[in-house]
């Protein structure tokens, strides 16, 4: 930080009543939530600059990432969790499941800068600090995207996998597996409509309890890659300590942690019936 | 007599486990005409299920595994070809009904589009017209409001319903033989009698054959013609129902028969029960597997496996020393 020099008690007294920080805490929690509820995040102490917009003006791209990366999981995760599941070979299991071990190993940030080394000199796949909007473009955008979100997802990708196999070995041994199967049906609509939808309902709950980790990891990630998201945005905050910033992002992301939730729910209730409240039971 | 429809010989079922091979089945061999039902009676355990999983090679393998005999349906042994062959017998020809209609429907399908998957694929039906017989199957076998309750998912149906609805399935396409295990086990006295009576008017209307698997003889004595009695893999007595219960020959079947309660027997009399217990089926003793339990036992029966020895009139047999010529003897 350089030399320091001594604020006066004074000076202290004068810019904590500036900041508005001259009460008690659980007051002024009280008086920045009702702020936060009308939409005023207040001012950034390095910026002076409201931070809602700023927040807003980021957040999309740490949503695409997130979005993106779950995408990628989910398509990683649950086929290789089938053929982990019914490969007769145990070779093929294993080989499924030492890699499921070490994608769920791997730090994110490692993953990101292999492929930044490995990557950088292939033109339009690691974003140099030149990214397009998804607007702008969205071929450009989503090549650009497409690591950054492989990065982050590979350890989703992992859970993913390991509850889909075992998820899908035990509806495997269930009784209307065997119900499908005596009737003549195929191997693979025995699979897909008997065995699939009933053992994906955990990896449901699973995905979407880790949503809400993936934008914690976009944070870290935006930053090896460059990218001008909400995570970037933290990050920058917090190295120089403008606390109301931070206190805005944890607020947003522990709301998308909720709203995520409530989207697990909704999905959960359209995939099983017996969960449907408004039709009950007759 | 009517023509022959399956035939099992020698029928052999073994799974592999960590404490040896399991023979699950063993050496089972028993016909099937055309509109005849077949019972298929003994305790938990002896091999009936797995018998009937064979038929269909639905038997979980690994560790299950078909180790010999032929299963012919119309003349074709249903062992021999891949597995593509018999699938598009399963649910089309021969037909089942589970033990547990609680747990053998798909939770998250409704119960028109179950029936009307088989008749998809074994009639070749349209999905509209499929769906069509599907409400109009579970209207013929019982369902009130059968056209709007297609449309429910299984866990708004009650466990006697759901059986219903497993019929439906199974009988959905005119199957030749229809297999039934325990699909009585698990309901209420009340219902178990109104399935029992479904099944015996359908197999009458259709000439549908049945296999009947069950551990309860009332249900036996009710509506099946021929009985195999299995003890640990291996069955040891067929005899017609009439038969069967006016003369049973095995001493297991003896003792089965004296452990039902009688109506008109003393009320002080204590209930008979066959003393042991079934043998682990992965370390038989060699010889007769009823033999540590047997009253009549004899030397020979620790030694060796008792021949089939027929008896009377077919289906007339039993697998036991007191009633095999040759060295066993007679009684």
């Amino acid at each position: 930080m350089g030399t320091q020099v001594e604020a006066t008690p004074e000076q202290m007294e004068e810019l904590k009543r500036l900041f508005g920080e001259d009460k008690p805490i659980p007051v002024l929690y009280i008086e920045w939530l009702g702020r936060v509820v009308q939409g005023d995040f207040g001012f950034s102490l390095r910026t002076s600059r409201p931070i809602l917009p700023d927040i807003l003006q980021r957040l999309p791209l740490s949503i695409e990432i997130t979005l993106f990366a779950l995408v990628l999981a989910l398509a990683l995760g649950i086929p290789l969790g089938i053929a982990a599941a019914l490969k007769q070979n145990p070779l093929t299991d294993i080989v499924i499941r030492i890699t499921g071990l070490l994608g769920l190993s791997l730090p994110q940030f490692w993953l990101a800068s292999l492929m930044v080394i490995a990557f950088s000199g292939v033109q339009g796949w690691i974003p140099m600090g030149n990214y397009i909007s998804f607007a702008a473009d969205p071929i450009k955008n989503l090549k650009m995207l497409f690591f950054p979100s492989l990065a982050i997802g590979t350890g989703l990708a992992a859970v993913i996998m390991r509850y889909t196999r075992n998820s899908m070995l035990e509806v495997m041994q269930q009784d209307y597996v065997r119900t499908a199967k005596a009737k003549g049906l195929k191997k693979r609509v025995v699979v897909i409509r008997h065995a699939l939808r009933n053992a994906i309902l955990p990896v449901i709950t699973v995905a979407g309890f880790n949503t809400g980790y993936l934008l914690g990891g976009a944070i870290v990630i935006e930053e090896v890659f460059a990218l001008p998201g909400m995570g970037r945005l933290a990050l920058y905050a917090i190295y120089q300590r403008d606390y109301p910033v931070i206190q805005g992002i944890v607020l947003l992301i522990a709301a998308m942690f909720v709203l995520v939730n409530l989207v697990t729910d909704l999905i959960y209730a359209a995939v099983d019936p017996r969960i449907r409240l408004d039709e009950g039971g007759r | 007599m009517e023509e022959i429809l399956l035939e099992v010989n020698n029928l052999r079922t073994v799974f592999d486990t960590e404490y040896g091979t399991v023979k699950a089945v063993d050496d089972i061999s028993f016909t099937l005409r055309k509109g005849e039902v077949l019972g298929l009676v003994g305790e938990s355990g002896c091999g009936k299920s797995v018998t009937n999983l064979s038929l269909l090679r639905l038997i979980p393998e690994p560790p299950g595994r078909i180790s010999g005999g032929r299963i012919l349906f119309k003349g074709k042994d249903l062992l021999v070809g891949d597995e593509e062959e018999v699938r598009l017998v399963r649910g089309g020809s021969i037909a089942m009904i589970f033990q547990d209609p609680m747990t053998s429907l798909n939770p998250l399908l409704k119960i028109s589009l179950q029936i009307a998957e088989a008749l998809q694929l074994h009639r070749g039906m349209g999905r509209k017209e499929a769906l069509a017989k599907a409400a109009e199957l579970l209207k013929a076998i019982g369902i009130p409001d059968a056209e709007a309750r297609a449309n429910d998912y299984p866990h708004q149906f009650s466990g006697g319903m759901r059986q219903r609805v497993m019929i439906a399935m199974a009988i959905s396409c005119n199957p030749d033989i229809l297999i039934a295990d325990e699909p009585t086990t698990a309901l209420d006295v009340t219902i178990q009698a109104q399935i029992l009576e479904l099944i015996k008017s359908l197999s009458g209307e259709n000439t549908m054959s049945v296999i009947m698997i069950t551990h309860d003889l009332g249900v036996v004595a009710g509506i099946c013609d021929t009985i195999c009695v299995m003890y640990a893999g291996k069955i040891v007595e067929k005899a017609s129902v009439d038969d069967l219960f006016a003369q049973p020959l095995h001493p297991y079947t003896k003792g089965l028969l004296d452990s039902i309660p009688r109506i008109d027997a003393g009320s002080r009399k204590r209930l008979y029960s066959i003393p042991g217990s079934p043998p682990n089926l992965a370390s038989l003793p060699p010889g007769c597997p009823f033999r540590p339990r047997c009253d009549k036992a004899m030397e020979i029966c620790g030694r060796e496996m008792p021949p089939e020895t027929s008896l009377g009139d077919a289906p007339r047999s039993v697998r036991c020393w007191l009633y095999a010529s040759g060295e066993g003897g007679l009684e």
